[in-house]
């Protein structure tokens, strides 16, 4: 009887176990061998390595086969009787997607999962969909080539290729390709650019997943990219109280008017950069003629804002000098957060071009920069009593050398 | 003629003032004296005489000497005390009856920020006080009862986690005590 | 009852008449005028232990007439160290060897206490310019051959002073507890683990700790506070004994001194006092013009970006293990300590013995020039071996079609 289990399980390890890969089977990966054999899903005996795929994946724990997707019968152990009756092989781009909205467009089926169902209907309005279901045009990616065929892993599981920080690799695999992307004129920076923007920064450096991946602005499965009257509200689903400085100023009127494009006036779309504060007057004038009030605002307000930043970099040396001079810096370093964060919230309010406020702002971080300066300078001013000292001490020195030489001459005598 | 003898540091003969050396070298004459002449009495003969020069010698002496004395003394009895905030078990925020009900104060405890919140009458609340992602200074805003900053768009709980905004940092959090009236911010 | 009244009387008489004949001493112009006149018991002292005839024939002692102004290194030297040891007192009484207070307790010396500033800066430098003049007292003394029978153990003793000098400024190096006090230690500790066999027992003594920790902080405290100054001053003892039993080297080439030089007192005195005004002058006039920074306070967990060394022995160190590596920095160390060996090899008074010579330069000018090499380093960041940062993977491309 033991030998008989023994039996199995050499036979179960010969047929299964096949590759190097072998020896690091798991339990759940030796159960369901167990169970594979023992249901005889004749599917594997000839696409081991296809099982091996789909078993990492959520549709294998969820007790979905090969057959429920390809067809055939799995009962069968050789090809020909296998791949008859409901056997599809493998669908192609248009069937992929009716295959995968048969249930995933099911809510009665994806109710018990958690899982939305409007995926089908979103992908028709996407780009994407619109060249695949509408012209048939196969260069359009379907949901396999995203989501993968057969390892098919939860966005919050890491290895998977809708995991936060693996779409922009997962989208980059066809938006770089410059040959593809050229029959549509389409860039192929986009991802260069977003690695090395506060985004991509944020999300591949920080792990910070607030960070927006290319699903975050263009949609997942809706994928487009944004029209020129959408894109503050775009960015403006994150930068809240930007969109909302934004709004309450003249651009934010422009925009609505349809006369600006958004945020992207000033900022890239995928490079996302800052504009630098002393480039703000040149980035006025791109769109404003140089004699008029707009491109005077522009003018004041860097001005402004360089003086800030200014201001807040004294005060930072000021810090650095008294800590080498000795000086405990705790009450100093709060001093410079509060500025810091009124400078922060220039950079905020500027989009509402409010000139007053940026001023209010702008003299509440010079001020403190001032007091910061001052204890620096007391620190200087010590320094130079400290020097003072040394007239007594080469006083009293050059005395007791010009007393003593004069003492040893006529000791000699 | 053995040359031992206790060994005489050079300061500590400087030191110990310049007006008797020369005192001493009348009576080292004086005793050479008297072993030659040993009728001689041992009181010294002649008055040493102490040159323009050698006085002001003595007077540099004693004024070095003088100087460095006083200001070890300054050194010694400086009694301003030593604080060090970060090395302090707990940081006293402000007195319990200046504190209002539903407001904030920001306190700084060495070079950290921390924000108290004080949310009912026997409620505080004390989280870090500057935002993880820009060092920017947080507010308590009362009416949605969520840590705002005024900087960028993020909104945090009062258990310092993030509810909204463009980080997923959680905010560090301290404890609060108050003793005596006075209302305490300690660390965990 | 009678013959115990006349005793008492006696007793008192004569208690009275030493009185005063000690309140009449202590009028006569001598040497110890001060403390006699306001300690009527100095009589009995001075009666049992003749101190002041000892101190008269100190004064009276004659140097030989060779004696120059480079015999003088030796007593600046001493009076560096007593210098050390009066302000590294004073130090004491503020500082506080925690890893969390030290930091504090030295701003707290530096901004908040009377001369702080004065008294830590004048330790700082005091203790870059006592290895120079030790090591120029060294100099003199190979250089005069001064060394030769029989002052060989004078020789030995000043050699191990040397060293005790040099940790000295090892151990008090890393109590300001900031980033370059630090990060240097970390980086000559790692140096030294490297050597086989002594290496890392040493490093793990004198560390504590899995790295530098407060337990490091401590042991260096305890180091330079109690054990070294111990070592020290029984050092000092014996190597003034020596000399003073021997007396000062003749002159090179010849056995013996000849003529007898000025008595102590006031020739040599004189000279002596005026070396001693010139050297705390000049003490004072660095620790003023150029005070010793103090970097952010140290985290072991991120190095500085630039490590400034604030004592010459750290430029020489760290020229030797960034150029020549951790058996360069302990070759030279042996060299030093190979020095001691040199009376052995030149022992005739008259003769100068070439090799010899040559390992004194080597030493000597080595080590300047090491300085100078160190110095233009002073701006690296240390090199502690620090593990590079992985390359952050490039998200998985997804599989093509």
């Amino acid at each position: 009887m033991k030998l008989g289990w023994i039996a199995v399980a050499v036979a179960t390890v010969a047929v299964f176990g096949e590759s190097p890969g072998a020896l690091s089977i798991t339990v759940q990966d030796a159960q369901s061998q167990v169970a594979a054999a023992d249901s005889v899903y004749g599917c594997v005996l000839c696409h081991a390595d296809k099982r091996r795929a789909f078993i990492e994946g959520i549709h294998s724990e969820r007790g979905i086969g090969c057959h429920d997707c390809h067809g055939g019968d799995p009962a069968s152990l050789e090809a020909v009787t296998a791949h008859s009756g409901t056997y599809i092989g493998t669908p192609d781009k248009l069937a992929t997607v009716e295959l995968c909205g048969s249930c995933h467009s099911d809510p009665d089926r994806m109710r018990q999962y958690g899982l939305q169902v409007g995926q089908v209907a979103e992908f028709r309005t996407s780009r994407h969909g619109q060249l695949l279901l509408g012209e048939r045009n196969t260069d359009a990616p379907t949901c396999t080539n995203c989501h993968d065929a057969h390892t098919i892993l939860t966005p919050d599981n890491a290895r998977s290729n809708v995991h936060p920080t693996n779409i922009p690799g997962t989208c980059a695999g066809c938006h770089q390709d410059e040959s593809l992307m050229a029959k549509y004129g389409l860039s192929t920076d986009q991802f260069e650019l977003y690695r090395a923007s506060a985004h991509g920064v944020g999300l591949f450096e920080r792990q910070n997943f607030a960070a927006p991946s290319c699903v975050g602005c263009h949609g997942s499965h809706a994928a487009m990219p944004p029209q020129v009257s959408e894109i503050a509200n775009v960015c403006g689903q994150c930068h809240v109280l930007v969109r909302r400085a934004f709004d309450a100023g003249p651009h934010g009127a422009a925009d609505r008017a349809g006369n600006l494009p958004g945020c992207t006036a000033c900022h890239s779309n995928h490079e996302t950069e800052r504009v630098p504060p002393d480039t703000i007057a040149e980035t006025c004038v791109e769109c404003h003629d140089a004699e008029s009030r707009a491109a005077q605002l522009g003018v004041e307000a860097e001005e402004l804002i360089v003086a800030a930043q200014n201001d807040l970099q004294a005060a930072d040396e000021a810090i650095e000098e008294l800590v080498v001079a000795g000086w405990q810096v705790g009450d100093l370093q709060f001093r410079y957060q509060t500025a810091l964060t009124d400078y922060l919230q220039i950079a905020e309010f500027q989009h509402s071009l409010d000139v007053e406020q940026l001023e209010d702002l702008g003299r509440r971080v010079g001020s403190i920069s001032r007091d910061i300066r001052a204890t620096a300078e007391v620190s200087a001013e010590q320094r130079w009593e400290h020097k003072l000292l040394l007239v007594p001490v080469w006083f009293l020195t050059l005395s007791a050398i010009v007393l003593g030489w004069f003492k040893l001459r006529s000791l000699k005598e | 003629m053995g040359r031992s003898g206790t060994q005489a540091p050079l300061t500590t003969i400087t030191a110990l003032g310049g007006a008797s050396l020369w005192e001493a070298a009348a009576a080292q004459r004086a005793m050479t004296a008297i072993e030659a002449d040993p009728t001689a009495t041992q009181q010294p003969r002649s008055e040493p005489r102490l040159g323009f020069e050698e006085l002001l010698l003595i007077g540099i002496g004693v004024l070095i000497v003088a100087g460095w004395v006083l200001g070890i003394v300054l050194f010694v009895f400086s009694t301003k005390p030593l604080t060090i905030p970060e090395a302090q078990p707990a940081v006293p925020v402000v007195s319990e009856d200046t504190f209002q009900v539903g407001t904030s104060r920001v306190q700084n405890w060495g070079e950290r920020i921390i924000l108290v919140v004080r949310r009912t009458e026997h409620e505080y609340y004390a989280l870090q006080g500057t935002s993880p992602t820009d060092g920017c200074i947080l507010r308590w805003d009362a009416e949605s009862q969520r840590v705002i900053s005024p900087c960028n768009y993020i909104v945090y709980n009062l258990s310092g986690n993030v509810v909204a905004g463009l980080t997923t940092e959680s905010l560090q959090r301290y404890s609060v005590f108050v003793r005596d009236g006075v209302v305490y911010l300690t660390r965990g | 009852m009678a013959s115990l009244i006349n005793r008492t009387r006696d007793v008192l008489s004569r208690w009275r008449r030493r009185f005063r004949d000690d309140l009449k001493a202590s009028t006569d112009a001598s040497f110890l005028t001060m403390p006699r006149f306001f300690g009527l018991l100095y009589g009995p002292i001075d009666r049992s232990l003749p101190i002041d005839q000892a101190l008269r024939k100190a004064l009276a002692y004659r140097l030989p007439a060779h004696v120059g102004w480079r015999h003088a290194l030796g007593g600046v030297a001493y009076l560096l160290f007593m210098v050390m040891v009066v302000t590294g007192v004073l130090l004491s009484l503020h500082y506080r060897p925690s890893s969390e207070e030290a930091y504090g307790s030295i701003q707290h010396i530096v901004t908040g206490v009377t001369f702080g500033w004065l008294v830590r800066d004048v330790h700082v430098w005091s203790a870059t310019l006592i290895v120079i003049v030790v090591l120029a007292h060294m100099a003199r003394v190979f250089f005069d051959g001064a060394y030769k029978p029989p002052r060989e153990t004078s020789w030995l003793i000043g050699l191990m002073l040397l060293f005790v000098v040099l940790a000295f400024g090892a151990t008090g190096y890393l109590l300001p507890w900031d980033q370059w006090a630090y990060w240097t230690v970390t980086e000559v500790l790692n140096t030294i683990a490297v050597l086989p066999l002594l290496g890392g027992v040493i490093v793990t003594a004198l560390t504590g700790d899995a790295f530098v920790s407060g337990a490091t902080l401590s042991r260096f405290f305890a180091l330079h506070v109690i054990i070294l100054p111990w070592i020290a001053f029984a050092l000092l003892i014996f190597h003034f004994r020596m000399i003073r039993t021997q007396g000062v080297a003749p002159p090179r080439g010849k056995a013996k001194s000849e003529t007898e030089g000025h008595s102590f007192f006031p020739h040599h005195l004189l000279r002596s006092f005026l070396v001693s005004v010139v050297v705390l002058a000049i003490v004072i006039s660095l620790a003023t013009l150029f005070p010793r920074p103090l970097a952010a306070p140290a985290s072991p967990v991120e190095p500085p970006g630039e490590l400034v060394s604030t004592w010459v022995v750290v430029d020489v160190s760290l020229a030797l293990i960034r150029f020549f590596g951790p058996w360069g920095f302990a070759l030279f160390t042996l060299l030093g300590l190979s020095m001691a060996f040199i009376p052995l090899f030149d022992r005739h008074p008259e003769r100068r013995h070439r090799p010899v010579t040559a390992v004194g330069v080597v030493f000597f000018v080595g080590f300047a020039i090491l300085w100078l090499v160190g110095h233009q380093l002073r701006f690296a960041g240390p090199d502690v071996g620090a593990p590079t940062a992985t390359e952050i993977a490039e998200p998985a491309q997804s599989g093509l079609p």
